[in-house]
């Protein structure tokens, strides 16, 4: 019953004429910069942030968040029509949103995406709303070795990730923990920099994806302007149909749980909780022979899964004043600016921020759908424009997007050279996903791993000893051992087809 | 002697620039009539920018034009110092320093001496902390030290990465003290805490503004503040001397700084635009509530106090023989 007041409450502060236009502002913008690639919504939040100095801090915060989960919408859009994604959490949804859109079907992705973002997103609102506080504590109680653990779990789902030869998916897996070793470790040791002061912190997650799938796509299509046959197979109707949905139900929800939970556990968990979900679909799918060539559900539960997450991320932001992200590290810093501290105290002194963000998330993304619907029709436009001119423009913004970033000249050359490299992989039968994935796992697993045997003083049993280190890990072991034993079948029901 | 040409050069090229743009060809060349540019070293929404964006407003009212807060992480903040010491000395290019700005002349090999700045004004010093969980059994400094003593390597001491300040300043702990700690490194504030918010590590030295709504919350107690005299928002915790050490502990500040070589009446241009926007209720208020000290220090005490931050830090990198390994 007290929540119930207490949300009431809250609507009662999102709903004033101020916070509601400022909430759709927020949103506007956030779609915006989802859909440009590189520009994300950490640097436009703090590049905004002065513009909010005269509001109150629940209207700041409001329009604020309202840029952050706005740009998960927009994310999917690039993905879906060109290949790029506009935030790495939409990275995923390139395989078979893109593949979508090129057999006519932008529409009914783009449709999904947005459907699947607004119930999702809203799921996790709910939930945010309810068992914020436990679950905070719940987060609390992962150190090292069980952050270890699920990192080691999102690497048993690699094979998911690849609809080709599994032996190249890990080959390329490797190569993506490689790249994600270079910078400093934690120990201050320097790792294939070449003294490049622009490598110590690691290679830069956005020029490396923008690379990977933007230029690389552009480099391929170039040999095949002359046929185009791309697109003219024309676009069949706006809207997921009945089957659409019939395919994308289960996708939706159960992205959404993976979302909300993953989201509040340190790290990049948008887009970690965006692979998981598109795992799982694959894995539980029927037909999973059909990832990988356009399957909606490789397109809903992802998109799902990272609009729920950016509930879970506001969970230890907002209940602990722990920023487990980039962008919750800068709503961390518009809190301070505007003179609440965040911390363990938030929700008690200031209960009108707590609930009125929560109440503006459901408006916020209500809003989003409204939004988004009627830009399907407008975007799906943008895949008759000739490829003359729609490519070039492509490479523009990629190259705008990669130095405005980090204002850093050598990530733009890392853009050309993941562009060049993403470009050889298509040729070679290698595919992006794995190497994104287990790049932007590495330093954490690393790190955790690392911190864990400080702390056991070398003793490896620290990862077993610890109840929810150990249940993750056995998840772990479990999926290895299933994989190995359909593999198995699978070979020989191949063998006794052939005899 | 050829800095001095340089200077001369540049003075002409400005006057003749300024001629040619202005209809009046006597008027002075106005500063500043472009955007003053704010590097900072680090992500946005860091300490770093949340600084610049306190200061932005009235700076810019006192100074009569706009400011630009550039955001230039990387290379645990050298990219950003080299791009200020580097930059053209005409006003325009200002960079935020802090302790690791001295501490990565030792710990990075890109680092930049300090004497390649030339700093403007200090607007906030925020002295660090040891802090350990409500529920842990130490009550106070002394017991922390001697359980410490008694069981060498026991007592987990999280940190924000090593060779980086506050690891440096738990090494100055074991220095003083004679104790020996396990350093568990993370990447960055945010995490250290969380680690010690879920117990796995047992203690954390951090800049006092970072632990207080923490101490307030009833999560963590403060053992030891690592300033000259007691803070004013934790006025019953002790201070390093009280214990009875040396005070070894490097809190966080902010210098900013330009690169050598700006015209002296910009320089003081600049300096008038800092101190008025430092000076301001709402900047005091801010650092005030933050557990800060919005001190002030101006271009005649600094090259002293960046002198003196220096040897500290040194002898702290000399004790743990921490050298930039590539």
């Amino acid at each position: 019953m007290e929540i119930l007041q207490n949300i009431l409450t809250g609507f009662g502060i999102a709903v004033t004429p101020v916070n509601l236009g400022l909430c759709l502002v927020g949103c506007f913008v956030g779609t915006l910069i989802g859909v440009l690639p590189g520009i994300g919504p950490a640097a436009t939040i703090a590049l905004l942030l002065p513009v909010t100095f005269k509001l109150p801090p629940a209207t700041a915060i409001i329009m604020l968040s309202g840029i952050f989960y706005g740009a998960m919408y927009g994310g999917s859009t690039t993905a879906i029509l060109v290949n790029i994604p506009g935030e790495a959490a939409s990275a995923i949804t390139c395989i078979d949103g893109y593949q979508m859109a090129r057999r006519g079907r932008a529409g009914p992705a783009l449709g999904m995406a947005a459907f699947g973002s607004f119930m999702a997103g809203t799921f996790g609102v709910f939930l945010l709303m309810l068992i914020a506080p436990p679950v905070a504590e719940l987060a609390l109680k992962f150190g090292p070795p069980e952050i270890f653990a699920v990192m080691v779990l999102g690497l048993t789902i690699l094979s998911y990730l690849s609809s080709g030869s599994l032996i190249k998916a890990f080959t390329i897996a490797i190569v993506g923990l490689f790249v994600g070793m270079i910078g400093i470790d934690i120990a201050g040791i320097y790792r294939f920099t070449f003294g490049i002061p622009d490598f110590f912190d690691g290679i830069g997650l956005v020029p490396v994806l923008m690379g990977l799938f933007g230029v690389a796509e552009v480099l391929l299509n170039l040999e095949q302007i002359v046929t185009r046959q791309v697109f003219d197979t024309g676009i069949k109707g706006l809207l997921p149909n009945g089957e659409d949905w019939k395919r994308s139900a289960m996708p939706i929800l159960r992205g959404s749980f993976i979302g909300f939970f993953m989201g509040v556990i340190p790290g990049p968990s948008n887009t970690i909780s965006s692979f998981v979900s598109y795992a799982m679909e694959k894995r539980l799918s029927k037909t999973p022979e059909r990832f990988g060539k356009g399957a909606i559900e490789g397109v809903a539960g992802p998109e799902s899964a990272n609009n729920s997450a950016c509930a879970g991320n506001f969970i230890p932001v907002l209940t602990l004043g722990i920023p487990t992200s980039a962008v919750m590290a800068v709503i961390v810093g518009a809190l301070i600016i505007h003179g609440v501290t965040p911390g363990p105290l938030l929700i008690k002194n200031n209960p009108d921020i707590f609930w009125g963000t929560i109440a503006s998330m459901y408006l916020g993304n209500f809003m989003l759908l409204i939004l988004n619907l009627p830009l399907i029709g407008i975007w799906v436009r943008v895949l008759k424009v000739p490829y003359g001119i729609l490519f070039p423009l492509i490479l523009l913004f990629c190259f705008v997007g990669a130095y405005a970033n980090n204002n850093s000249l050598a990530e733009l050359n890392v853009m050309i050279f993941f562009g060049l490299v993403g470009y050889l992989m298509k040729k070679t039968g290698f595919e992006p996903a794995p190497l994104v994935m287990a790049y932007i796992l590495c330093p954490f697993l690393e790190e955790a791993f690392r911190q864990s045997l400080i702390k056991s003083h070398g003793d490896f049993s620290i990862f077993i000893k610890r109840p929810i280190s150990a249940a993750i890990l056995a998840m772990a072991a479990g999926i290895i051992v299933l994989n190995v034993f359909s593999g198995v079948k699978k070979r020989r029901k191949s063998l006794l087809e052939k005899i | 002697m050829k800095n001095r040409k340089q200077r001369v050069m540049m003075v002409a090229v400005w006057v003749t620039l300024s001629l040619l743009l202005t209809a009046n060809g006597f008027a002075q060349e106005k500063f500043p009539s472009r955007p003053v540019q704010f590097i900072i070293p680090w992500a946005a929404g860091g300490g770093g920018t949340v600084n610049a964006q306190a200061l932005q407003s009235h700076f810019e009212k006192a100074i009569g034009g706009s400011i630009q807060i550039v955001n230039k992480p990387g290379g645990g903040g050298t990219i950003a110092w080299n791009y200020v010491a580097n930059a053209v000395p005409d006003g325009y290019t200002v960079g935020v320093t802090n302790q690791s700005f001295i501490l990565t002349q030792y710990t990075t090999r890109t680092g930049v001496s300090f004497k390649k700045v030339d700093p403007i004004i200090m607007v906030i010093d925020m002295p660090a902390a040891l802090a350990v969980k409500t529920d842990a059994p130490w009550k106070n400094f002394k017991e922390y030290i001697s359980y410490a003593k008694a069981n060498p390597g026991k007592v987990q001491m999280g940190n924000s990465g090593l060779g980086a300040n506050y690891h440096v300043s738990a090494l100055g702990i074991e220095m003083v003290t004679g104790v020996k700690l396990t350093h568990v490194p993370f990447k960055g504030a945010g995490p250290s805490i969380t680690a010690l918010m879920g117990g796995h590590v047992d203690s954390l030295v951090a800049e006092l503004p970072t632990l207080l709504p923490y101490v307030e919350g009833k999560k963590f107690r403060l053992l030891v503040v690592g300033s000259p005299e007691r803070n004013p928002a934790v006025p019953d915790v002790s201070i390093m001397k009280e214990e009875g050490y040396e005070q070894i502990l490097i809190g966080a500040w902010y210098v900013w700084s330009v690169p050598k070589g700006v015209p002296k009446e910009r320089f003081q241009k600049l300096h008038d635009a800092f101190k008025v926007a430092m000076e301001t209720p709402e900047y005091r208020e801010l650092y005030r509530k933050l557990g800060g000290v919005a001190r002030y220090m101006g271009p005649q005490e600094l090259p002293a106090f960046y002198e003196q931050e220096d040897r500290k830090l040194k002898r702290l990198i000399d004790y743990s023989g921490f050298k930039p390994i590539e």
